[in-house]
């Protein structure tokens, strides 16, 4: 197949038999549950844009695996003109979704996963590189989504793995059998993984030699038996449940979702395990997921924000006052701070490698500059955008209240601006800053991008250990006249 | 002539690529146009960038025409009128 349809993406999902919960209940059919769709939608947007040839340039390339020509999505990248696509790409997703659109996890654990089982089987003479290619051979045919799944619950925070008092507080193989092992564990805030054929999971930190039961990856069905998902609420959701749902969502078209999956001793076969108990591997693997997932957040999070943008400008057409001065100096910062995050996305990756296995890695110091900027920049964004929509965007009342027989004519008269401006105009404009700034939308745009692959610390850290601060050192006392003698 | 139509990704459109190359097929509706293939044959290869980056790659051995904007639409639309049969 190698491609499929928005139709077809669609169709394959609702042949998944996932236990999907909310509120309590598990949900019947997930691809047509009011909250869920949008998600959905989002997740579709990366079929349909294949589909279309003004965009083709960036959403497919041909497989090294297979020679087909597959969705970008599920491609290894081959050089740094491929890393800079994946920006490109990630950023017109963003801008056509206005959310979250759920696919990269899968892209960037797949092309971590490959160069780092090439990199364990050089050193341990296995064959998981073998086995990882030949999955994601057929994940490239079936044109398939990924969930990357990382993030185990931790349980208390200062203690590893085998120190917690719940063993099950990072994700474990409870049992070695013949013709496989069965995993028990959860993972957190999965994105997309209702919307994912697949998932394919890696272990959530470096570990030590006594953690050898936790330094594990495979991949299984999102249905496999065993598994099961909760879907994580998000601030506004239920509107979407409200009757002909339409101008109070802001965006009533597409969303995010994250779940906490459950691995209830769930059976992984042979031939999907791609890490076993081989602990010095886990770090490799856990930084350069990271790392590929870092990058992208100066695509997909620029693409939101563009949307972001052009909405405080309308809004402020709308009020009247696009010509203020210090309305205009607010949307040049807007984009200034937009820019720079996609700068840092395209940084890292035309500075980016190639791996041992042969597909291309992207700057790990400049992707971690990456996602600190994000862990900041979207907030001002999101200030700066609330600052010229003005408090109406919080205060206005449902549009069932406009459309009453009542109410409405007050609020048409009052809430009335620019001339020539449709009240419902205003009222959609401003009701989507709110769903990004601060509805369900947030999740992706603000919370997402502070703690989304790895929470501001955590590049820090990775800050620190690429900083070659001896070269700078040295730098400084060549250039201060400093001459040690060494004895 | 034969005219291979290909496209940037899109990302950074400063126009309506879709309808500028909708109205160079209508209005130069002497030629055909397909889309572009790497390895096709094509006697013309109109290239539709949504910026200045012009960041969309066609084989060196194509004669090739970049559509920047809707004025660039236009003249291209000229000069595929200019050698139509």
């Amino acid at each position: 197949m190698g491609v499929m349809t928005r139709a077809q993406y669609i169709e394959s999902l609702e042949k998944l038999n996932m236990k999907v919960y909310m509120f309590g209940e598990l949900v019947d059919k997930p691809t047509e549950h009011p909250i869920i769709v949008p998600s959905m939608n989002s997740l579709a947007m990366t079929y349909a844009l294949a589909e279309k040839a003004e965009h083709q340039d960036l959403m497919l390339a041909k497989s090294t695996l297979n020679g087909e020509t597959i969705n970008r999505f599920n491609y290894l990248h081959q050089s740094s003109e491929d890393l800079i696509k994946k920006i490109k790409m990630q950023r017109l997703l963003g801008q056509k979704t206005g959310a979250c659109f759920q696919r990269c996890v899968g892209m960037d654990a797949a092309n971590a996963m490959f160069n780092t089982t090439f990199e364990m089987d050089e050193k341990h003479g296995t064959d998981y590189h073998e086995k990882f290619t030949k999955y994601w051979r057929y994940i490239q045919q079936k044109d398939y989504t990924v969930d990357g799944a990382m993030t185990d619950p931790k349980g208390d925070r200062s203690l590893p793995p085998t120190k917690q008092i719940d063993p099950d507080m990072y994700l474990r193989i409870v049992e070695r059998r013949d013709d496989g092992i069965v995993v028990r564990g959860a993972k957190m805030h999965q994105t997309g993984m209702v919307n994912s054929h697949e998932v394919l999971v890696m272990p959530t930190i470096a570990m030590r030699e006594e953690d050898k039961d936790y330094a594990v990856s495979f991949a299984v069905p999102s249905d496999a038996n065993g598994i099961l998902m909760i879907y994580g609420r998000q601030s506004c959701d239920t509107r979407k449940m409200e009757d002909n749902a339409d101008v109070d969502l802001g965006n009533c078209k597409f969303g995010g979702h994250e779940v906490v999956v459950i691995f209830d001793d769930v059976f992984v076969p042979n031939e999907r395990i791609f890490m076993n108990g081989e602990t010095e591997f886990a770090g490799m693997l856990v930084e350069r997921f990271a790392g590929y997932h870092r990058s992208s957040y100066g695509g997909c999070k620029v693409g939101v924000g563009d949307v972001l943008i052009g909405a405080a400008a309308l809004a402020a057409e709308y009020n009247g006052v696009p010509k203020a001065s210090h309305i205009k100096d607010k949307l040049i910062e807007m984009v200034h701070l937009n820019e720079t995050l996609y700068s840092c996305g395209i940084a890292c990756s035309a500075e980016g490698s190639k791996t041992k296995a042969g597909n291309y890695i992207i700057d790990m110091l400049l992707a971690n500059i990456c996602k600190q900027n994000v862990t900041r920049f979207p907030y001002e964004i999101a200030r700066l955008a609330e600052d010229i929509a003005g408090g109406l965007m919080v205060t206005m009342p449902s549009d069932k209240d406009f459309k009453d027989e009542k109410l409405g004519k007050y609020l048409e008269k009052y809430l009335k601006g620019a001339d020539g401006v449709p009240v419902e105009h205003r009222q959609r404009i401003l009701r989507l800053i709110e769903n990004i700034s601060l509805g369900t939308a947030a999740v992706g745009y603000r919370t997402e991008s502070m703690h989304g692959a790895g929470s501001p610390q955590a590049q820090r850290i990775m800050i620190s250990r690429q900083s070659n601060m001896d070269m700078k050192k040295a730098l400084a006392k060549n250039i201060a006249g400093i001459i040690e003698l060494t004895q | 002539m034969t005219v291979g139509v290909k496209y940037c990704g899109g990302c950074n459109a400063e126009y309506e690529r879709v309808r500028a190359v909708e109205r160079i097929k209508s209005e130069a509706s002497g030629h055909t146009f397909k889309p572009y293939k790497d390895g096709g044959v094509f006697d013309k290869v109109i290239v539709i960038v949504g910026c200045g980056k012009a960041c969309a790659k066609v084989g060196e051995r194509h004669e090739v025409v970049y559509i920047g904007s809707e004025a660039d639409a236009t003249s291209a639309i000229a000069m595929l009128k200019s050698t139509e049969g």
